[in-house]
């Protein structure tokens, strides 16, 4: 869920371009946990073998995108620090549900044949950019090309042998589409903020006028804290 | 009738089982999502819980929170409304986050179990850390004070807490920005690590270098007041700058590169200040508690008590005092303590208590044999030579995963989710550090020994010498192995030894001990940025990502397929 500048455009940075791989990493250590828990969930060990697979390609290229972002910018930065939870925050991962938990498999297979093509296009579009920067490093994103397309070969597969030619194409459509309104979504998400921003600043003025009233400050002695908390209190 | 205490929405996750006095289950969220320090509401967990152990409405007696929501949420949002438009950033990231904070627990518990409201209680932050801590100690009415301190909960920063037979009083607190926690973690920022999480690495880290920067540290934190100067801190300010420009003009440019040698010694020398700082302030706390209550024993909690460096150190200018550090001390060990307050509701005693730091579920149950079977090999033909294996194995400079009993509660594996190598071995050890575990190049591994071995080869340091058993503390080898073991020591000659008394695991050593394999290595079942493994398919995803062959597993060794 993030923007990708026109493989035409030359003068991007290095900054900018980790910052791009950066987001790369991100999704596929997302990737990597979808896929991990999907394959719990599968009682056919096949399927299971499947999905395993398909998770360490994904821990792998998160590495070799992690790689590439330090070989491009290998400053300490706040934008380029990696802690796990900022998948959810980023809105790689929702916090209420894995997709398998919220999808049947055969639409599972679906979005991940649908959005593993939207995925290797994105790529193509950055190993250009790459490309323009160091031959080796494009090297690494042309290996991920091919697991990526490799991925998506094997889920539309075996969708398509799940379902009718009709569905699938229904199914996959819809995938698309809604890979390219999150895509829209995330993109937007700064332009709305800002228009919220004064929102913001008016609620944050009239909350400090009446704050003051509510301090909650705790006793700093309790002779028995046992018997002096509400436990059905928030407060 | 069931208790379960839940804590979750700042550091990781948890949720605690307890039945009548007995703890039965402890979970993390991470261990679920594989997404390390998740610290959302713990529904897989929970869903763990209602599936195995068949809860409801009927047979859940207490289900608490290990703090209140809305002081924990208001406390820090208090102290940054006061200039509204400075600390805008920070406000505003606080208000977006409310409505998936703890404020909403109600609603994201019912969401998946359906529970009488009046059943749902909360505990208090830093009550829930002490109860939890306590519970290891068998006879609460002994000399005991406990002293929390941690980040911020509930706009506290620390507590000093005195047991007394039916009675917990509350001694002292210190508030919020006065945190030893987050000054801590401040550093921890500053030098380019991330805060809430590499915390240990600074400790690591000081031991290269020297506190030169002490005495302009005693301008950012006061130790005799316990006081943090606002002027340096960003952290009410900022979501993810914690620190001012006045911190920069004091010591220096943030995040540089340590891989250059003279930036490593700087960074090491601030590390060393910091925890020069921290050793000071836990010092001063522990003169004053044992001055106000007179106590033989003294539990430290919170996420600070982590800081095994710390408390070592410490503990040197307190032989007269017993020093207890719990497997958990941070947040999510607090599970176990709001199920412990809500056991207190219902019997108003103190008497509840627990030993082992093994009280995740028990592998047994939770490996499908048929993904056992499908994924991995039987190495040896009958369970007898299962321990002759790994002597093999082990003697031959392999490295060995293990996934055994039950999971660890706290952030150390200790042996059930390790992988272990001979000590001696300096290749395999370094393979182990270095390659398979990507550790930093200043993190030291640790050794694990027999009870009955520990005299033999470490120094003992009698009153902290219970926590080694959770590698809560550290010691030095004896001078005649000190050449012998270099390779494992720290820098500053320091180990995170753990002394084995619990598990298979001892078992084993046991066998090794005949063998004269004395020591082993022993490092979390993980790799860097991930949670502990699980379950077996974790197992099997991280030993193919970490290229380990083979697997110690209900009483077998395993090879990967």
């Amino acid at each position: 869920m993030f923007f990708i500048p026109k493989s035409g455009k030359k003068n991007l940075d290095s900054k900018n371009l980790a910052s791009i791989v950066n987001e790369f990493s991100f999704a596929e250590f997302s990737s990597a946990l979808e896929m991990l828990f999907a394959a719990k969930k599968m009682g056919n060990i096949k399927l299971k073998k499947g999905f395993i697979n398909h998770s360490i390609d994904e821990y792998r290229h998160y590495e070799i995108f992690t790689r590439i972002k330090k070989k491009l910018y290998n400053k300490k930065d706040y934008a380029f620090r990696f802690t796990p939870q900022i998948i959810y925050n980023k809105g790689y991962i929702s916090n209420k549900s894995f997709l398998i938990e919220k999808k049947n498999l055969n639409n599972f297979s679906v979005f991940i044949a649908a959005n593993e093509t939207i995925a290797k296009h994105k790529l193509e579009n950055l190993n250009s950019l790459v490309k323009q920067k160091s031959l080796k490093l494009s090297l690494l994103i042309q290996e991920i090309l091919i697991d990526e397309e490799r991925h998506s070969n094997l889920s539309s597969n075996y969708s398509k042998k799940k379902l009718s030619k009709f569905k699938y194409w229904l199914l996959y459509k819809k995938e698309e589409a809604l890979s390219n309104i999150r895509h829209l979504y995330a993109n937007s998400l700064n332009k709305t903020q800002k228009v919220f921003y004064p929102v913001f600043i008016i609620l944050l003025l009239a909350l400090s006028k009446l704050s003051f009233k509510i301090d909650l400050k705790k006793k700093a002695k309790s002779e028995n804290i046992l018997e002096d908390i509400d436990p059905s209190a928030i407060i | 009738m069931y208790y379960i205490g839940v804590s979750a929405y700042y550091h990781e996750s948890s949720i605690a089982l307890i039945n009548r006095d007995r703890i039965i289950c402890f979970l993390k969220e991470e261990w679920f999502t594989r997404i390390k320090g998740d610290n959302n509401f713990p529904k897989h967990s929970l869903k763990y819980l209602i599936k195995n152990f068949k809860l409801n409405n009927s047979n859940v007696k207490k289900i608490c929170f290990y703090e209140k929501p809305f002081t924990s949420w208001w406390s820090i949002f208090y102290y940054s409304i006061k200039n509204p438009i400075l600390n805008r950033e920070f406000l505003i990231n606080h208000i977006k986050n409310f409505s998936n904070g703890s404020i909403f627990f109600k609603k994201h518990l019912k969401d998946i179990f359906k529970i009488d409201s009046k059943k749902i209680i909360f505990s208090s932050h830093h009550l829930s850390h002490a109860l939890y801590s306590a519970s290891f100690l068998k006879d609460k009415k002994e000399n005991l004070a406990v002293i929390s301190i941690d980040g911020v909960g509930e706009g506290i920063t620390s507590s000093i807490f005195e047991f007394d037979k039916h009675k917990i009083s509350c001694l002292e607190t210190n508030e919020y920005p006065n945190s030893l926690g987050l000054f801590y973690s401040m550093i921890t920022d500053f030098l380019g690590f991330n805060t809430n999480e590499d915390e240990y690495k600074v400790m690591s880290l000081s031991s290269y270098g020297k506190p030169i920067y002490y005495k302009k540290f005693l301008r950012v934190f006061d130790v005799r007041k316990f006081k943090l100067n606002e002027k340096y801190i960003n952290f009410h300010k900022s979501i993810n700058k914690s620190f001012s420009h006045h911190l920069e003009d004091l010591i220096g440019r943030p995040f540089l590169d340590i891989d250059s040698k003279e930036n490593f010694k700087k960074y090491s020398n601030i590390a060393a200040s910091t925890q020069k700082i921290l050793e000071a302030a836990i010092d001063l706390m522990l003169q004053k508690i044992k001055k106000i209550t007179n106590k033989k024993k003294i539990v430290l909690c919170g996420g600070v008590s982590l800081n095994c460096k710390a408390i070592t150190d410490v503990a040197k200018n307190h032989s007269d005092i017993e020093i207890f550090v719990p497997p958990s001390p941070g947040d999510s060990g607090s599970a176990i303590g709001a199920a412990f307050f809500a056991l207190y509701q219902e019997s108003k005693k103190l008497n509840f208590c627990h030993k082992s730091p093994f009280i995740g579920p028990n592998r047994k149950n939770i490996i499908n044999k048929n993904d056992l079977n499908y994924f991995f090999k039987v190495l040896n033909g009958s369970k007898k030579n299962t321990l002759s294996e790994i002597y093999k194995l082990i003697n031959d400079g392999e490295i060995i995963a293990t996934f055994l009993g039950k999971s660890e509660i706290g952030p150390r594996a200790l042996g059930n989710t390790s992988i272990i190598c001979d000590a001696l071995n300096k290749k395999t050890v370094n393979q182990l550090n270095n390659i398979i575990k990507k550790r930093d190049k200043f993190q030291p591994l640790a050794p694990m020994v027999l009870e009955k071995n520990f005299d033999k080869y470490f120094i003992k340091q009698k009153n902290i010498y219970k926590n080694h058993e959770w590698m809560g503390a550290l010691c030095k080898f004896k001078q005649t192995y000190h050449k012998k073991f270099k390779s494992i020591a720290h820098v500053d000659g320091t180990l995170r030894t753990q002394v084995v008394k619990h598990g298979e695991i001892k078992n084993l050593l046991n066998f090794l001990d005949k063998k004269k394999i004395k020591i082993l290595i022993n490092t979390s079942f993980n790799i860097s940025k991930d949670p502990f493994v699980f379950d077996l398919i974790d197992v099997y995803v991280n030993m193919k990502r970490m290229n380990i062959k083979y697997l110690y597993c209900i009483d077998r060794i395993y090879i990967i397929k």
